[in-house]
């Protein structure tokens, strides 16, 4: 079980996230959604232990993670935001890196490596290097990285972007498989329907503050409306059919 | 027999190539050598043969083209007889010492950007289950490698040919073997000299400026790097000569390549007085900047990988660099009107060594505390009787040195003996 307990990260006086608790349990894959600023990434961040809390604990299973940070680290598959990759190393050069650098035997690690790039259709490209891969690729190698060593916790920050429509259904499916494997996930992305799809619950945060946090059926309920309207309702101040008007206006416009 | 202990120690060391720890050395290495800098693009990848190739190339090029000075028929041809290939090497020690810190400074100044561990290395190394202080040392040990291989490249051509080509008009074989090994030591400990120097550099303006700051005026400090590095090899053509007047110039103290010129006189036990001072430097000064360079390292490594809280963090290393600079500055004191500036003595160099490497270890072991002690600043209170006696300690000694010198120096009222036998009036 994780539990994040009034997690508050300020950087200098401005306050990321501001007394974050909620708990992870096995089997619950927790969505994460909040505009731009709202501090889904420095949340990500505080769980991964890249971070640290100014106030408050990350606990797996009732111990600080700050107490043995690489023995949680051991148990914690990462897809960061952005695919920062060594472009000098080939594909199957990386994941021969973390694999060993993760500790996986090196008789299973050929073996794994070499199936998963099968299946997530990188297997032609594994010996070309990551500098020529497109985002969509880089963000494969990403997955199959954080997934190869069969992690307890999975930690997802926007883990689709760039992925092409199969890459990605096979995610959202993969992503209900590991729930249904009783492993603890935690997704954070912008995209509401995906939440909707997969989460069994959601942590809506607003200004570095939960506004909403409930199962993905219940908030609907609550407030008689989709995710999406919820979503607009509870974090967005603003019209957004009205503002779309106003941009096709000013498009419009030409000078007298 | 020969080629099973072969085959043997190469399983031995490819095993150990693949153990965690030596695998991220070699992705440093890599890095160092075909990465850097936070574009995800590929940069031009010239390949790590054509890198060492390039570089070992002035070196054999230039000790070739002194074939035409050292050549005996062309001597002949000259009226140059008697010639003591000692003497006449000496400004051609002088320009190869000055051609590999060129050459390495600008390996250095070259891979500025790959040689600490960046953003990339950041989001891909510390969420696995490595510990920041394995990164730390799997790159250290990455640099030291890379100090070596280029020292080792830079100089390979030269420490061969060039006692060849010098050597030429001598019988001996032995000759060679002394001028070699001379030379060797010469131009590899200043090929050390010059990266440790640069990387010294790097590391100083990482640990100081902020994050932004380094970025931005990077390319700046790396021009300068470049102009002093070309000024150093300009100096060929006139610091032999002047080396040679009576009396020499002081400001060659200052200059690092003097250094070694006058280790490699001394080793060969032709150097004058003045060569004879210069050597003295050149070690004392090799192990400072490597400490330096060292410290540097740590810091900034702890500052912009580990990620502590900027501002505290500069502040600590600002006390902490205050307190030690007093306790080595107690063994530098001057005593007025009695005797000249002490010399750099042993005893003051061991402390400065100890200075490093207290840094260092306080650079290494400190980052957790104040991670959580800047996080919650009562914590903070905890450090306060440490400081306090820290502080006590060297403020102490400095007041009883002074003690010691006033009543020296400035006696105003004699003794009680002084008195009696009434020699004070």
């Amino acid at each position: 079980m994780l539990d994040a307990v009034h997690l508050t990260k300020r950087y200098a006086s401005f306050p990321a996230v501001q007394d974050l608790s909620f708990t992870l349990r096995p089997g619950q894959v927790l969505g994460c959604l909040g505009p731009n600023g709202s501090g889904k990434s420095t949340t990500v961040k505080m769980l991964t232990g890249l971070l640290q809390p100014t106030r408050g604990t990350v606990q797996f299973d009732g111990h600080n993670i700050q107490e043995d940070l690489a023995a949680y680290r051991k148990l914690l598959g990462y897809v960061p935001e952005e695919p920062h990759l060594y472009p000098y190393l080939t594909g199957w050069e990386y994941l021969e890196l973390i694999g060993t650098l993760r500790g996986i035997e090196r008789r299973d690690l050929a073996k794994k490596v070499d199936s998963l790039l099968e299946l997530f259709s990188l297997h032609p490209n594994r010996h070309s290097s990551i500098g020529s891969y497109s985002k969509g690729m880089r963000q494969r190698i990403l997955l199959i990285a954080a997934i190869m060593d069969d992690p307890e916790i999975f930690i997802f920050d926007e883990p689709l972007s760039g992925l092409d429509v199969t890459s990605a259904l096979i995610f959202k499916n993969l992503v209900q498989a590991l729930g249904q494997q009783g492993k603890l996930v935690f997704y954070c992305s912008h995209v509401l329907e995906v939440v909707e799809k997969v989460c069994s619950d959601v942590l809506i945060l607003r200004k570095g503050i939960v506004i909403a946090q409930d199962s993905v059926a219940n908030i609907g309920q609550i407030l008689g409306q989709s995710l999406e309207n919820t979503f607009l309702h509870l974090v967005e101040d603003v019209d957004t059919m009205s503002v779309a008007r106003d941009i096709v206006s000013v498009m419009q416009t030409k000078a007298a | 027999m020969i080629t099973e202990a072969l085959d043997a120690a190469c399983c031995k060391l490819e095993e150990i190539g693949k153990r965690p720890f030596w695998r991220m050395v070699q992705l440093f290495v890599a890095r160092i050598f075909r990465g850097g800098g936070d574009a995800d693009a590929e940069g031009l990848d010239l390949g790590i043969g054509l890198v060492l190739t390039l570089l070992a190339i002035p070196g054999g090029f230039v000790s070739i083209l002194l074939l035409n000075k050292y050549g005996t028929f062309l001597q002949w041809l000259r009226g140059q007889t008697n010639v003591d290939p000692l003497l006449v090497a000496l400004p051609d020690e002088y320009f190869f010492i000055v051609l590999s810190m060129t050459v390495t400074g600008a390996v250095a100044v070259w891979r500025w950007d790959a040689i600490f561990p960046d953003r990339r290395d950041y989001m891909n190394l510390v969420p696995l289950p490595i510990s920041t202080r394995t990164i730390f040392f799997a790159n250290l040990v990455a640099v030291l490698f890379l100090v070596g291989l280029v020292a080792a490249d830079v100089n390979a051509a030269s420490c061969i040919l060039f006692p060849m080509v010098v050597g030429a008009t001598q019988t001996k074989f032995l000759f060679f073997v002394k001028f070699a090994v001379v030379h060797a030591i010469g131009v590899l400990l200043a090929s050390v000299f010059a990266f440790f120097a640069v990387f010294s550099i790097i590391g100083l303006l990482m640990a100081v400026l902020p994050p932004r700051a380094f970025r931005r005026f990077s390319s700046y400090f790396r021009g300068v790097v470049v102009i002093c590095l070309v000024a150093l090899l300009c100096s060929s053509f006139a610091v032999p000569t002047l080396l040679r007047r009576v009396p020499a110039p002081r400001w060659a103290f200052l200059v690092p390549s003097c250094w070694f010129l006058g280790l490699c006189q001394s080793l060969r036990g032709r150097a004058g007085p003045m060569l004879v001072e210069l050597s003295k430097l050149a070690l004392p000064g090799l192990a400072v900047v490597v400490g330096v360079a060292l410290c540097a390292y740590a810091v900034s490594y702890q500052r912009h990988f580990v990620r502590i809280v900027a501002g505290s963090h500069t502040l600590l290393v600002v006390a902490w660099t205050v307190l030690l600079t007093n306790i080595i500055l107690i063994r530098f004191r001057k005593i007025p009107f009695t005797c000249t500036l002490p010399l750099f003595k042993q005893h003051s160099f061991v402390t400065l060594l100890s200075c490093c490497f207290g840094f260092l270890l306080y650079a290494m072991s400190t980052p957790e505390f104040e991670s959580s002690a800047l996080a919650e600043p009562v914590r903070m209170l905890s450090l306060a009787p440490a400081a306090l006696v820290m502080w006590y300690i060297p403020h102490h000694l400095a007041k009883s040195a002074n003690e010691i010198e006033r009543r020296l120096i400035f006696e105003e009222s004699p003794t009680q003996t002084i008195e009696a036998l009434r020699l004070s009036a």
